[in-house]
């Protein structure tokens, strides 16, 4: 049995992926039905939804208890900010003294030694905004401040994510009343009924096969009989790795992340790790639908963005079974067969396609973790990459992810309403100038966060000096460290040297500006419609479940997120591509 | 701000450690040691006559052209560290990158100082891999060796293939992923058949007793 064509492992995950979508959408939905304001009920097929409550409320319970929770305390949108952002903080400070003190604390079993304070400030505001960009190698941190730094993290920023979309539900499910919800307990639903059970579930599969995970060692001694000691790290990898792949983490115990056996071992473990990632992000644009009582418009937002997934995703595979032009070469003789693909930074036992399948996932959702190295793509694939940036990685994150895609949906649903010649609305919410303005200002943070660096970046020596290609590519790497920054996804076009102080406080700015300042919007705007009344859908109101507004927020999600980046890309990708190195 | 705006977030941070650090990880590496005890372990490889582990079957090791030493192995791929499995790296030259082409050039000129069945030089062996350890080449990059590999230890090149079979795994159901040798297991089926071949030898200069534990 050879290995599968790519069209075969291309159709295969995305018939895979809808199933899985469909499932955890309507699972979610269902975790989050009371918070949302919502009479949702799951279909009859899944009513066994229900009988998990008997597992699941006495933990939250006990849990509620321990922290001092009280489910009933309703917060307004003010509230809730509070509570996301002192949270938040508190994360960061647990952080950021386990980086800068890790040399003495316990755990340490191979003796690495504490982050610098700029290193540690990077890192803290990258793992607490979910967005795990790394400027330093992943073996340099202790198991204990993988077990109870990173991993800490990993399981409280997604849930930070989760806890906002019921509070964003109430805008439409509200009538003229201003309470959110309570976001602690939306917090230990999200761990309890959606983050633990599936990356629980997920660890063992990777264990099974061949994943290590222990939290009593740090290395493992081999005699090899050509090569002398080899020693080889390991640690919690199987744990660590599940929560980093679905909680769209990204940030891994290896530098070379996911491309590592530790963390990704067999072809199996990597097609369950490509599809956690946009599962976690694509059941809640599924759950949305739910929640405000319209499933086909659930599935239409959803169809929107797994157009522009798949299409992209089409680019990167024709890209990555191209050939690599820096392979062209002839020596004595003798020339490179590179029938195959690019294999140049992917591994062997996942081949070009599911490494391309899996580089449009990692940058598809806000994830970013690896498993080949992106800088060694060929352009067509690199460009695949950056334009999955460009449109703010397509379904962005857990739970923020939602609520930055629906700034799209309500902006589309506002210009088509215009366009008709309607007063705009959407869900039966008056769209006014309040609530535009700071839909804009979500939509705005990207590129000016990008650009702006960028322009600054390419007349600054140090960072031109930080380069590890000529050229093009060298432009792509910057361009690709600034959008993984600020659209919190976290991988790296490696190689760009980023552990500088320029890097570590342009890059450390950009990640908590890009979390908080689209979050405090999005509550703000669901503060604002939560207290409006719901006006009866009429006949001439927008639809938003049809292929015209399909095709209409596609639209809007190129003309007015990717095309603002075009410029970049033309210096970038683009450029290399036109100059002939496909 | 009350009291309990931070008292709670404090709490459930505290509460977090404890679960999502110590209990989640702990957990998973008492069902790990239960159910997984190799993965657990990080999947060691054990031969006869050696206490330590002789290397790990998901980790690469260091078999190249460049070394005069390792002509009688099967080779890997390139690595930027040396399969170095404490860090983990990858060179990162982009294809427009003259060093790129440097490097791959340089390999082919050490391929094509021994025997090549031909002139196509399976890209598997000229490529780093992302992790720098990988433990698997392709069945070509395999199979474009049998003829040197054979040729430098006198093992037949059918034995060659039918061990390249039996350190081939298949992908994931025929559907994902791709087809790869594991050039550790390959090479210690190679050892395996010196050390006999060596035994036989020595069997023939009349020293087989001497000799009955072979250490070599």
């Amino acid at each position: 049995m050879a290995s599968p064509p790519p069209i075969v492992e291309y159709a295969v995950f995305f018939t895979i992926l809808a199933v899985l979508v469909f499932v955890a959408g309507e699972y979610l939905a269902w975790v989050y039905r009371e918070q949302a304001n919502s009479d949702h009920r799951p279909p009859g097929y899944l009513s066994w939804f229900e009988r998990l409550d008997e597992i699941f409320t006495p933990i939250e319970n006990g849990l509620y208890r321990l922290s001092g929770i009280n489910p009933r305390r309703e917060m307004t949108w003010k509230g809730y900010l509070k509570a996301v952002l002192v949270f938040n903080v508190c994360i960061w400070v647990l952080l950021f003294v386990v980086l800068m003190f890790q040399d003495a604390l316990p755990m340490n079993f191979v003796g690495v030694g504490g982050e610098s304070w700029d290193l540690a400030f990077h890192t803290a505001s990258s793992f607490t905004s979910n967005t795990n960009q790394q400027h330093y190698s992943g073996e340099t941190l202790s198991v204990f401040t993988h077990t109870f730094g990173i991993g800490i993290a990993m399981f409280l920023t997604p849930a930070t994510g989760l806890a906002l979309m019921p509070a964003f539900a109430r805008a439409f499910t509200n009538k003229e009343d201003p309470r959110l919800g309570n976001f602690y307990e939306n917090v230990v639903r999200g761990l309890v009924r959606f983050l633990l059970p599936i990356s629980l579930l997920i660890a063992i599969i990777l264990m099974a096969e061949g994943s290590v995970q222990t939290i009593l060692g740090g290395q493992l001694t081999a005699n090899t009989f050509t090569m002398g000691i080899q020693n080889i790290r390991i640690g919690p990898h199987a744990g660590i790795e599940a929560i980093k792949m679905f909680g769209t983490n990204g940030g891994g115990i290896n530098a070379a992340n996911a491309a590592t056996a530790f963390e990704n071992p067999t072809p199996l473990s990597n097609l369950v790790l490509t599809l956690a990632m946009p599962i976690g992000t694509f059941s809640a644009i599924y759950a949305w639908g739910a929640w405000v009582g319209n499933r086909s418009h659930g599935v239409a937002i959803v169809a929107a963005f797994f157009v522009i997934y798949m299409a992209l995703t089409g680019v990167a595979v024709v890209g990555e079974t191209g050939t690599n032009a820096g392979m062209v070469v002839t020596g004595n003789g003798l020339h490179v067969d590179q029938t195959v693909g690019n294999m140049e930074g992917k591994e062997t036992r996942f081949g070009p396609t599911a490494s391309a399948i899996w580089g449009l996932s990692t940058t598809g959702t806000t994830n970013g973790g690896v498993n080949s190295m992106h800088n060694s793509w060929t352009a067509l694939g690199a460009f695949s990459l950056l334009f999955a940036f460009a449109t703010n990685n397509i379904s962005n994150g857990v739970g923020t992810g939602l609520l930055n895609i629906l700034m799209f949906v309500i902006l589309t649903a506002f210009i088509g309403a215009l366009m008709i010649g309607r007063r705009p609305q959407y869900l039966g919410k008056k769209l006014e100038w309040q609530e535009m303005r700071y839909v804009f200002v979500v939509i705005l943070v990207l590129p000016i966060l990008v650009l702006i660096p960028q322009a600054a970046a390419v007349v600054y020596q140090g960072a031109i000096d930080s380069m590890n290609n000529p050229g093009f590519r060298g432009f792509s790497e910057v361009l690709y460290e600034f959008f993984s920054a600020s659209a919190n996804n976290g991988s790296g076009f490696e190689g760009l040297g980023d552990g500088t102080l320029f890097f570590n406080l342009v890059n450390g700015v950009q990640v908590l500006l890009a979390r908080y300042v689209p979050i405090t919007a999005q509550l703000a705007i669901a503060g604002y419609l939560a207290n409006k009344k719901v006006s009866p859908e009429s006949k001439g109101s927008l639809d938003t479940d049809t292929p015209a507004f399909v095709g209409l927020l596609i639209g809007v999600i190129i003309i007015v997120s990717a095309l603002v980046f075009l410029p970049a890309l033309v210096f970038g990708p683009i450029g290399e591509l036109l100059s002939g190195g496909i | 701000m009350n009291r309990q705006d931070l008292a709670v977030p404090l709490r459930l941070l505290g509460v977090s450690l404890l679960v999502f650090g110590l209990l989640y990880q702990g957990s998973l590496m008492a069902i790990g040691d239960a159910v997984f005890p190799n993965s657990s372990a990080g999947s060691p490889v054990y031969v006869d006559g050696q206490e330590q582990p002789v290397g790990s079957q998901m980790i690469g090791q260091q078999f190249r052209p460049g070394q005069p030493e390792d002509v009688q192995y099967f080779w890997s791929r390139p690595s930027a560290n040396d399969y170095n499995a404490m860090t983990s790296a990858s060179t990162n030259w982009g294809p427009t990158n003259p060093l790129l082409s440097e490097r791959v050039r340089a390999d082919l000129q050490n391929i094509s100082q021994y025997e090549t069945p031909d002139d196509s030089v399976p890209v598997n062996l000229v490529s780093e891999s992302g992790s720098s350890y990988d433990a698997h080449i392709s069945p070509a990059a395999a199979e474009y060796q049998v003829l040197r590999v054979a040729n430098q230890t006198g093992i037949s090149e059918q034995r060659l293939n039918e061990m390249i079979d039996e350190a081939t795994k298949e992908p994931w159901l025929g559907i994902w992923g791709h087809e790869r040798v594991n050039v550790l297991e390959l090479n210690l089926m190679v050892r395996d058949a010196l050390n006999e071949q060596n035994e036989t030898d020595q069997n023939s200069d009349m020293n087989a007793s001497e000799i009955a534990n072979g250490d070599h």
